[in-house]
Formats: structure tokens, C-alpha cells, sequence
């Protein structure tokens, strides 16, 4: 470990766990503590990545998360950022977009090809000849992008969770923890979250060697971690804020949603880049990230060094630089008139050569731009343009550049800030803030560390205000004093075109002045048409330097140029902490483990899980036909308890039935069933089910397994509007219903209930309550499947009992259970739609031959005024049966297959089946009136240039006098 | 003298128990594998499936009146509840419906009458009754339901929803541990509580007999 310090205060590091690791294929050591970027810079390794476009070499910048030079691949993990992946033992990475290695990519040849690809190049070349674009798309995907997913990675769930607190505070830096410790203190529930594995934010790199910040940074831990109701999170990422404070936390585990009552933002600023000739080489690094080396990982940035400054902050880097033992060449300021602090003499005291209103005009490399050989410096002219004819080329290795910030507001404006930008920091800052949020610190504008104390403090006492906390002294609004931190254009032009302002993109000067000729004038459009900012960083180190070239070009300021949008994520996030676990709840039935033992081939039905049909899966229509003749000659058992089942009870039950549904309930006796149909306001077909009146005020109500829920929503919805004295209750999961079916249910039915089901006795159409296998149950008559059979509605405990019971009887009867496939034609054969099925959500009760349910002068129910008006117009379509004379036609006819009559839709089909008892296919359609009369042939395209002709039959196809069912 | 079994929880016991006990007709765990050590685990983090216990529920304008004159305590306000003589909960779902789960003897339900006055209908409940207990139950709630259960009061019902099902949440008092009960439509039980034993399985948190809630019951 080449360029590893003495130990450092306060370093992250533990130099008694060492770490053995490799990177491309080399083995390093490093320590617990490091991240790999540190790890490697500290092994002499400065090339960790390349350049996405132009396949530059790269090294550290910003080693804060904010740039993208360093993404690596680890096993089936990929574009992981080596300034924050924490080293680990065994650790094998490796850089991503290579063709060969970060070291030698073969594709760094991209790179002399740099001026025929500026940006929008792929927007105006390769359209012609158009055959030839399946050609290029394929050779530009092969060197675009960035690491590659393995698409056979499988690993189990990521948890997701959520949490709450009273206030939020992003950022655990000065401000930070001022502000949660003075919340905490007043008994708030406070989350402190920090994307850094210790809080402390400037205080761990900035202000190390500043004995009164770090003796308040310890004062700020102890009574920090002495309050149980503060709950600090390091390595956390606020990476969203949506409405009413829901926020995004990741960490390393987990995606957390939490719900904050206040946010506080003290999330600080990304320092920016300045913008010269090869100002990407490695060794060029930002300040703040040679400080963070020093500070936090013990690792000297370089062995000599040049500093581009604009800012106090650059000084204080200087004296840092030197007290380690690192050759400061020269500390260039763009200011002509330098630093007016007392940091200014503290450098001069070292040595160190100042020049004002210098700059760096041009880095020079060696090693294929891999190796910082020097720089040339120059002096800026009154317009601040450089003046290479008078520059000083000065080796070194490293160049620190400290030029100034940029606001990390992004959560600040997705929770709804406005900013403004001030001259006096040459800064956007928020100046009008939604009410519960709330920002200190740098991204406030405040740069001294008392002051973003100071400026934490104060809002903490809003938020405290906010939450109702009594007794709160609020504090004055903190400003920053003195020069700004920030210079206000540090971008300087090159023939050379190698001066990025977006290392994500390699995005150069020139490129802007491209896009504006081009006409793209405003940032919105500028960031498209240059993608400035739309790489991994999200332009973190790009955009604000955009702006100011924009608003440079356009000759405004730079509030007129404006920001672009900031969206969720603020920063990456895996793609697995969102998918997360996920849970989709299935319904079940309470013989759901019966049927699968039974052999069932169980499949989705709506929400449910049902049986189809029993047998093996690759004898389907054997096994269905089988199970449907089995119901038609003697008996089989079926598992209706999807069936969705209401109890109406009440003085005005009935009433409330009449107001729903289309027929007439007040006169039915107790003991008998009634169809109920019920439309919508518009006369559209909506429910169906039968009506068992159990008593006067005391109505059990069956509706279509998948439309129950909503139906009993919209009851409710209509109780509340009519205000009738009625309760309902929905007992779908509650009971469960059974179907015994077939000329023997009643044999296999008499000695197992305490109900006379005597034909005469429980006649077609009734409802009687006893007991069945000893078990209270509801019976009814009904024929849905065209055979006698009685539906034997129980408590869901008691389902498998009964079950069973039924089926040990039925066995010398031959019984079997059918599943809902067998259902489902046996229903067909009988002519009996299904609602939502054979009807859509525009079909009315005359299209699906339903008028016979509406009554006759009844003066109001749900959708008759709609009714009424429908039925003075002409039919446009209607629900009929036909059949096909050949089952083995190919290919055969689906569901929703169209019917044509020429060239024109007339038809679709809505239910059909292959084969039946019947012994041969058959089905429903809504087809045109004229296509309507028993002997139409209809058309139905079953495949491009394909049709099967169907002919039109009455209906039902079985059974036509209902003698099977009485 | 037992009831023959007829009735079955919708949730199948991760193995046979080592004891049980019949209540209203239904078999009910007492433990698994250690009585002790699941008498632990409730103490840290553990799932107990009680949906054999009988419950039922009344509507209907004269329903309080009813349950008054059945002894049955009457919660003063919508969401509380009162505790019946076994151990059992009287909940007031809503200003005219009670919600009754008995205790772990299965005894303390009104009983059934053939004529119930007017405007009083008994409301068949077989909702499943899933407990999660232990310290640790907040770290499981936290990953099922965006409710903050930290606020919310004991013996009173939260209505929310938990791994994408509908549920009633109960966080009770009288246990030595945090300890909460889940209602929730009984066609949705297994996806519910396949949900919880993942996520307790994570926690190290097992599955355990009635016994380790209910001393009495050893």
C-alpha cells in the first residue's frame, strides 16, 4: 500500500483488520473501513474506470457518490460505485465498459475518433439508408452501456418495511446533527439518516484539523447517542420524496417507506468541477474528495500537487495538503483579487506559491492520458478568458480543484421548494419552502461550520414549531458572511475539446455551443439534446455548470436559465430494493388443500384459486368431458364457494332489493329463490345471482365469484345513498358453498341432512336451512349446470367435513368432483351466461336476451330510466348460441375470436368449447340482429385468412324444457 | 366428552402437534415440538394460528340490547373492546355490530337461538385468527403494513391492510409480551400467513401452539 498515511483522527480505517481483495484480476490489501476506491488509490491503482463514450481512463473525482468514473462489477452485481462500495474480504471487482480492462480498453481508440461523435451524432446520422439501421442499432448497442446484468442472477426477496417518525433530517453533517439533537431533546421522534457509514459530513474531512469543530462534532455524537428517541441510520440514501413527506430510505438491505410528519433537509452540496483541457486525467480530483483520502482513509491523494481554487475552502486545502506531506506546487486562484480570509496567510506561511487570477488552462498526461504529468497555467484576462501565451507549466501528479458548490436540493425540490439563485453565493438556495419542510446548512447557502450549527439549530425549532411542540425560542435566519464560496463561471475554452463539463457523458465545452446553434436554447431542452446530466450522476458535478453556459449563451442570468426537473432517485438505487418483496395475495377456498390432494389442476380465477378440472394436465378435454358426463348420468360435486354470497337483513331489505335489482322481491315468499339481475346507472348488465328470502327481513344473496367485491361496494355505496334501515354483509370467505349435481344428488343427499329433499317437499327454486353431516347449512335448488342439484351453503370451517361426508356417500353413486372448466361448459350446454363473461361493460339485458328478468311497471330501480331509453333503440348486437360441425377443425376457435361477414366485423365469440356432451362444439356469440335467427352461418377467423363457419342455434342446447332440473 | 372434529382452520400446522385440544369441534394446537421453547420464542417472536377458535358476530339496531341481556360486556365505542369471562373479545366493529371471538376454551360465546328479536342477526365470522407475539413482532409489522403501530392503542382495532390482504389488527393487553391479533378474511389466510412465517422465518421467529399464549391451557 504505496501512498498510505500515518494514522489520520478520526479515520475510518481499522488498521488491525487488513483486507485482501482484487480488482481486474490483481491482488491489493486494503482495510476494514475502506471503500474500494480508496482501497485501490491507496495501492497506487489510479486508473478504476473509463469513460462511457469515449472510453477515457479515469480515476477519483469526487469520492463522494457524486460522479460516476468508477463503476465496477462485482459477481452478478454490477455498475456498483467504488467510492462507496465497502471493501470487504475476497472482494473480486472489476471495472465496467471495458473491452479489456480499465487499465487497456481496446475501445480507448473511441477516443481519437472523439470529433466525428459530438453529441447528437447518432440523431442525424445512420437514418439513411434506412435498411441499414438494424445494422447499426446492433453495433452501437455492443459499446453503449455501462456493466451487464446477468439474467440468470436469481436472489431470494428484499425486504421492504415501513417506519415513521416525527421528523426527518436528511444529512448528518453539521447542521444535521444540530438539528436532530435539538429535536431529539424535546422528545421528537427523529430519523437521522446519512449516506455515509459515520455521521459527521464536513466535520470528517473538512474540519479535521480544526480543534473547536471537532471537539463540538464529539460534543454533538455523545448527546446524540445518549437519546434513545433519535435513530441514526449512516449508509442510508434519502432517495425520494413524494407526497405528504412519504419518503424513500435505502440502505444496503432494504428499501423503507417512511412517513415523516416534517422533513428537514441538511444534505449539503456537491462541490463542482472547473472545466479545462483534460481536466478528467486521473489525479485530477475535487478538493473535498483529496481531503475526504487524507481524512477518512488515511491515503495521500498525490505525492505533488496544484491547486485550482476560486474559495476560502481551496486555503484551507493547501495547509491541509502540506501538514500530510504532499508538495503543493502552486494554489492557482481564478480571483484576481485572492482570499481575503486569514486562511490566506496560513498558506503563504508554508510556501506555497499563489497565483491570482490564474487558472489552469491545460492538463498534460502521459501513459495514453493515463498518468498526470503537469498542468499549464495561465493568467486570466478582465472577461476572465485565459491567456495560454503567458503560462507556467508546473509538473505534478495530482490537481485539487476547489472552485465551489452546487445545492444538493434534489428532495427539496421534489418535496415542492422553490429556489432562487443568489449572487452572494453564487448558489441556487431554497427561498420558499412547502409548510413541514425544511433545509439548513450548505444546501441553505451556509457554508462556516458554527454557522450551519447555528443555521440547524434554527430550523429544527421551525420543524418543533411545526410539530406543536410548546415553549420553543425560535431563532434568526442564518447568512453567509464574506466572499462567495463559489465562483460564478469556472469554465474555460480549449481547442482541444477534451474540456468536459460531463464526465458521465463526455460531454466538452464545444458541445454546448453546438446544441445552442442548434437552436436548443433552454436547459430542459439542452439537457436532451446534449443528455447533459442524464447519465448515472443525474448531473451532480454537470448541471450547474451547464447552466452557467447556457445562461452565458443566452446572455441571462442564471435564474432566468433555471434548473432542470429533479425526479426520484435522487440517487441510485438497486433495482431489487424496488421490486422488494411483493405480495399477491391469492384466495383460497377452504378445500383448496382437497383439491390439490384430489389431483385438481388448480388455475387463477380472478383472485381465487380454483380446480379446472381433475386428472393429468396433458388430458384436459378428456378429463372435463369425463367429469361433465359424470354430472350429466349420474352425480358429481363441486366447489362453488367462490360464489359470491351476501346477507341483506333489515326492515327495508326488500326494499333495498327492489331499488337494485331489476325484478320484484317484496312478494317473495319466504323459502323460494328469485334470478336477480342488476344493471348500473347507465342500464349496463353489472351483477347476477339468486335471491333466497329466508325471512321477511332476511335475504341471502349469491353473485358472480369474480364481480362480488365490487358489488358489495357498490351496496353499500347505495345504502348510504338510499338511507334505508338495511345491513349488509358480505360472508363470500365466510361460508362455503358446495354443488352436488346430477340425477342422483338427491339419493346421495337424503340420509346426510335433517331437510326433506323430496321433490315435492324441496321443489326447484327453494331454500331451506337444517343441517347437512350434522352441520347448520343452507340449501338451494338451483340448475345452473342443467341438472338437479342442490347448493349446500355451510360455514367455511365445516366445508372439508361436509365434503367429505358427501363424497364418502356419493361414492356408491359413482360421485366425482368436477372442477370449474366442467362447470363452465356444462353452464354453456344449458345456455346460462356469465356476467362479465359473455357480457362486457357496455352490454344492456336486452342484447343478452335478460329482459324476461326486468319486471313490468316497476317504478324505479338501479339503471331503469337508462333502460327505458335503450329499449326505444334498435338492437346493434345480441348474445346467441351456435355450434360447429367439426371439432377437429384447425385452428379452432377461441374466446373473443371475431366473426366477419365480408371484410366487416359482426361478432365476436364469448364462450365456446371444443367438446361437449352434446357431441359437438359449441358456443356463444354477440353477433349483428340480422346474423341472429337459428340457421345464420357465421364466419369466425381463427387465424389471418382462416374462418370456421358456425351456425346460429336456439338456445339452450340442452335440455330445452328444463325437465333435468326440477 | 369431545366433539367430533368438523371443523378446520384454513392454515395447515408446519408439522403434527405434539398436543392439542378440541374446541367447538375443531383441533387446537397446544405445541409442536418444546412447550418450553415455544414458550420462549413468544417472549422474542413467534406466529400461533388460532383460527379454531369459535367467533361470531350481530348486527342489526337491536343488537347491543341483546348482547347486554346475553351478559356480554359492550364496548362504550367503535373500534374498543372488552374482554368476555374466558379470555375471549367483544369487539364494537361498528355503532350497530359486535364482533365476539372466544377464548381458548371455546366456551364463553352467547349461544345460538333459534329466534333472535328483531333487528338483531347473528353474522356467521370465520375470519382467521393468526397471533404474532414477541418483542420482535414490530420488526415483522413493519414490512406488512404501512400502519404506525408504535401510536396505537392496545385492545383497540386498527382496520388496514397487511401483505396486500385486508385485515383487522388487534394489539392486545394482558400478555407479558407485545402481542397483536390479526383478523382477516379466511379465504386470504394462507396467502397472509405464508407471508408472516417468511418474514418471522428471517427473524428466527417460529411458529407455535396455543399453550405458550395461554398459560392456563397447559
Amino acid at each position: 500500500m504505496t501512498s498510505r498515511l500515518p494514522p489520520q483522527p478520526g479515520e475510518w480505517i481499522d488498521r488491525e483488520q487488513p483486507l485482501d481483495f482484487q480488482f481486474e484480476g490483481v491482488s491489493y490489501q486494503g482495510y476494514t473501513g475502506d471503500v474500494l476506491s480508496s482501497a485501490l488509490w491507496a495501492n497506487g491503482v489510479h486508473v478504476l474506470g473509463r469513460s462511457f463514450k469515449y472510453h477515457r481512463p479515469r480515476g477519483i473525482y469526487s469520492l463522494a457518490n457524486h460522479d460516476a468514473n468508477a463503476l465496477v462489477s462485482v459477481g452478478s452485481r454490477t455498475n456498483l460505485r467504488a467510492d462507496c462500495l465497502p471493501l470487504e474480504a475476497g472482494l473480486q471487482a472489476s471495472a465496467v465498459n471495458t473491452l479489456g480492462s480499465a487499465s487497456r480498453d481496446y475501445l480507448a481508440i473511441m477516443d481519437r475518433f472523439s470529433r466525428f461523435l459530438p453529441v447528437g451524432f447518432y440523431y442525424k446520422a445512420f437514418h439513411t439508408p434506412r435498411r441499414l439501421f438494424p445494422f447499426y442499432e446492433k453495433q452501437m448497442r455492443k459499446v453503449a452501456g455501462l456493466g451487464k446484468i446477468d439474467p440468470q442472477y436469481r436472489e431470494g426477496p428484499t425486504g421492504k418495511q415501513y417506519d415513521f417518525c416525527d421528523l426527518l433530517i436528511v444529512g448528518a453533517g453539521p447542521a444535521g446533527l444540530s438539528a436532530a439533537v435539538d429535536a431529539g431533546e424535546r422528545g421528537l421522534r427523529v430519523i437521522l439518516v446519512d449516506e455515509n457509514p459515520h455521521p459527521g459530513g464536513s466535520f470528517t474531512w473538512q474540519w479535521q484539523r480544526n480543534a473547536e469543530a471537532q471537539e463540538r462534532y464529539k460534543k454533538l455524537l455523545d448527546r446524540l447517542h445518549a437519546l434513545e428517541n433519535i435513530d441514526l441510520r449512516p449508509g442510508t440514501i434519502a432517495g425520494g420524496v413524494y407526497s405528504d413527506y412519504w419518503v424513500a430510505l435505502f440502505d444496503q438491505h432494504r428499501l423503507t417507506k417512511l412517513r415523516a410528519s416534517a422533513v428537514l433537509i441538511a444534505s449539503g452540496c456537491f462541490e463542482q468541477p472547473a472545466v479545462f483541457q483534460n481536466n478528467d486525467a486521473p489525479g485530477i480530483m475535487l478538493g473535498s474528495a483529496a481531503q475526504r483520502l487524507i481524512h477518512r482513509y488515511a491515503v495521500q491523494p498525490f505525492t505533488r500537487g496544484v491547486i485550482l481554487g476560486a474559495n476560502s475552502d481551496a486555503y484551507r486545502l493547501a495547509s491541509d495538503l502540506a501538514a500530510n506531506g504532499i508538495d503543493v506546487t502552486a494554489l492557482c486562484d481564478l480571483r484576481p483579487e485572492g482570499e481575503p480570509s486569514t486562511a490566506h496567510a496560513q498558506v503563504e506561511a508554508t510556501g506555497i506559491p499563489v497565483y491570482r487570477g490564474f487558472t489552469i488552462y491545460q492538463a498534460e498526461t502521459r501513459r495514453r492520458g493515463k498518468q498526470l504529468a503537469g498542468v499549464i497555467a495561465c493568467p486570466l484576462d478582465r472577461k476572465g478568458e485565459p491567456q495560454p501565451q503567458a503560462g507556467l507549466t508546473l509538473p505534478c501528479d495530482g490537481v485539487a480543484v476547489s472552485v465551489g458548490w452546487a445545492p444538493d436540493g434534489g428532495l427539496l425540490y421534489q418535496a415542492g421548494a422553490r429556489f432562487q439563485y443568489k449572487t452572494e453565493v453564487e448558489q441556487f438556495v431554497p427561498n420558499s419552502l412547502p409548510a413541514g419542510l425544511f433545509a439548513a446548512g450548505r444546501v441553505n447557502g451556509i457554508f462556516s461550520w458554527p454557522d450551519q450549527c447555528r443555521d440547524g439549530l434554527r430550523a429544527a425549532r421551525e420543524a418543533a414549531v411545526y410539530l406543536g411542540q410548546p415553549g420553543v425560542t425560535e431563532l434568526d435566519s442564518v447568512t453567509h458572511q464574506g466572499p462567495s464560496p463559489s465562483h460564478p463561471y469556472p469554465i474555460f475554452s480549449h481547442p482541444g475539446k477534451h474540456n468536459f463539463v460531463d464526465f458521465d457523458e463526455d460531454i466538452h465545452l464545444a458541445d454546448f455551443k453546438n446544441a445552442h446553434q442548434e437552436g436548443y436554447d433552454n436547459i430542459e431542452l439542452v439537457k436532451r439534446f446534449t443528455t447533459v446530466g442524464m447519465g448515472p450522476s443525474q448531473g451532480k458535478l454537470s448541471n450547474m455548470n451547464a447552466i452557467r453556459i447556457l445562461a452565458r449563451h443566452n446572455r441571462a442570468t442564471i435564474q432566468a436559465t433555471g434548473t432542470t426537473t429533479s425526479r426520484p432517485f435522487q440517487h441510485p438505487v438497486p433495482l431489487g430494493h424496488l421490486a422488494g418483496r411483493r405480495f399477491h395475495p391469492l384466495r383460497r377456498t377452504p378445500l383448496d388443500a382437497w383439491h390439490r390432494q384430489a389431483g385438481g389442476q388448480m388455475a387463477h380465477a380472478g383472485s381465487w384459486l380454483r380446480p379446472e378440472y381433475y386428472g393429468p394436465a396433458d388430458q384436459r378435454d378428456q378429463s372435463i368431458l369425463s367429469e361433465a358426463n359424470q354430472v350429466r348420468q349420474t352425480v358429481g360435486l363441486i366447489d362453488v364457494s367462490t360464489l359470491g354470497k351476501l346477507q341483506i337483513t333489515g326492515p327495508d331489505a326488500a326494499e333495498f332489493l327492489e331499488r337494485i335489482y331489476t325484478g320484484r322481491f317484496h312478494k317473495q315468499p319466504t323459502e323460494r329463490l328469485r334470478y336477480g339481475l342488476a344493471c348500473d346507472e347507465t342500464g349496463t348488465v353489472l351483477e347476477d345471482g339468486v335471491i333466497a328470502r329466508l325471512a321477511d327481513d332476511h335475504f341471502y344473496v349469491t353473485a358472480t365469484s369474480g364481480g362480488s367485491g365490487a358489488f358489495y361496494r357498490e351496496l353499500l355505496r347505495w345504502r348510504q345513498i338510499f338511507q334505508l334501515n338495511v345491513q349488509i354483509s358480505n360472508l363470500t370467505g365466510q361460508l362455503a358453498a358446495i354443488n352436488l349435481a346430477g340425477p342422483e344428488s338427491r339419493n346421495v343427499l337424503k340420509d346426510l341432512t335433517s331437510i326433506d329433499v323430496a321433490g315435492d317437499a324441496f321443489p326447484y327454486l327453494g331454500v331451506r336451512r337444517g343441517t347437512v353431516a350434522g352441520v347448520a347449512a343452507t340449501l338451494m335448488r338451483v340448475g345452473f349446470v342443467g341438472e338437479l342439484g342442490y347448493e349446500i351453503h355451510v360455514p367455511a370451517s365445516s366445508a372439508l367435513h361436509v365434503w367429505e361426508v358427501l363424497a364418502d356417500a356419493g361414492r356408491p353413486f359413482g360421485l366425482k368432483p368436477f372442477g370449474v372448466e366442467t362447470q363452465r361448459l356444462l353452464r354453456l350446454e344449458k345456455g346460462h351466461l356469465i356476467v362479465g363473461h359473455d357480457t362486457d361493460a357496455l352490454t344492456h339485458p336486452a342484447e343478452a336476451d335478460l329482459n324476461w328478468a326486468i319486471a313490468k311497471n316497476k317504478p324505479f330501480f338501479v339503471g331503469s330510466r337508462s333502460l327505458e331509453i335503450l329499449q326505444q333503440r334498435p338492437l346493434t348486437r345480441q348474445l346467441v348460441g351456435f355450434r360447429l360441425a367439426d371439432a377437429d377443425v384447425t385452428p379452432f376457435p377461441k374466446e373473443c375470436h371475431l366473426i366477419f361477414d365480408g371484410d366487416t366485423i359482426v361478432g365476436r365469440v364469448t364462450s365456446i368449447a371444443r367438446y361437449s356432451t352434446l357431441k359437438h362444439p359449441l358456443g356463444m356469440a354477440f353477433v349483428q340482429p340480422r346474423l341472429a335467427s337459428p340457421g345464420s352461418q357465421l364466419h369466425i377467423r381463427t387465424a389471418p385468412g382462416k374462418s370456421v363457419v358456425g351456425e346460429v342455434c336456439s338456445l339452450p342446447f340442452y335440455d330445452p324444457e328444463n325437465l333435468r332440473q326440477q | 366428552m369431545s366433539l367430533p372434529i368438523t371443523r378446520t382452520s384454513p392454515i395447515l400446522p408446519p408439522a403434527s402437534p405434539g398436543a392439542s385440544r378440541d374446541v367447538a369441534g375443531a383441533s387446537l394446537a397446544l405445541w409442536f415440538d418444546d412447550a418450553e421453547q415455544e414458550r420462549r420464542a413468544a417472549q422474542r417472536l413467534a406466529l400461533c394460528d388460532l383460527s379454531s377458535l369459535p367467533r361470531v358476530g350481530y348486527k342489526g339496531n337491536a343488537a347491543t340490547n341483546w348482547l347486554r341481556e346475553q351478559q356480554v360486556p359492550i364496548p362504550a365505542e367503535t373500534f374498543e373492546s372488552k374482554r368476555l369471562r374466558d379470555g375471549g373479545i367483544v369487539l364494537k366493529v361498528a355503532s350497530d355490530e359486535y364482533f365476539l371471538e372466544a377464548g381458548p376454551t371455546g366456551l364463553d360465546l352467547p349461544p345460538q337461538v333459534a329466534n333472535f328479536p328483531p333487528e338483531c342477526f347473528p353474522i356467521v365470522r370465520e375470519d382467521s385468527s393468526i397471533v404474532l407475539c414477541g418483542v420482535r413482532s414490530k420488526d415483522v409489522l413493519q414490512q406488512v403494513c404501512g400502519y404506525d403501530f408504535s401510536t396505537a392503542a392496545l385492545d383497540r382495532v386498527v382496520y388496514t391492510r397487511l401483505a396486500g390482504v385486508d385485515a383487522a389488527v388487534f394489539p392486545a393487553s394482558g400478555f407479558p409480551q407485545p402481542l397483536v391479533k390479526i383478523w382477516s378474511d379466511r379465504s386470504y389466510a394462507v396467502s397472509l400467513w405464508n407471508s408472516l412465517v417468511e418474514i418471522c422465518a428471517e427473524f428466527e421467529g417460529p411458529i407455535i401452539g396455543a399453550q405458550a399464549l395461554f398459560t392456563d391451557l397447559a
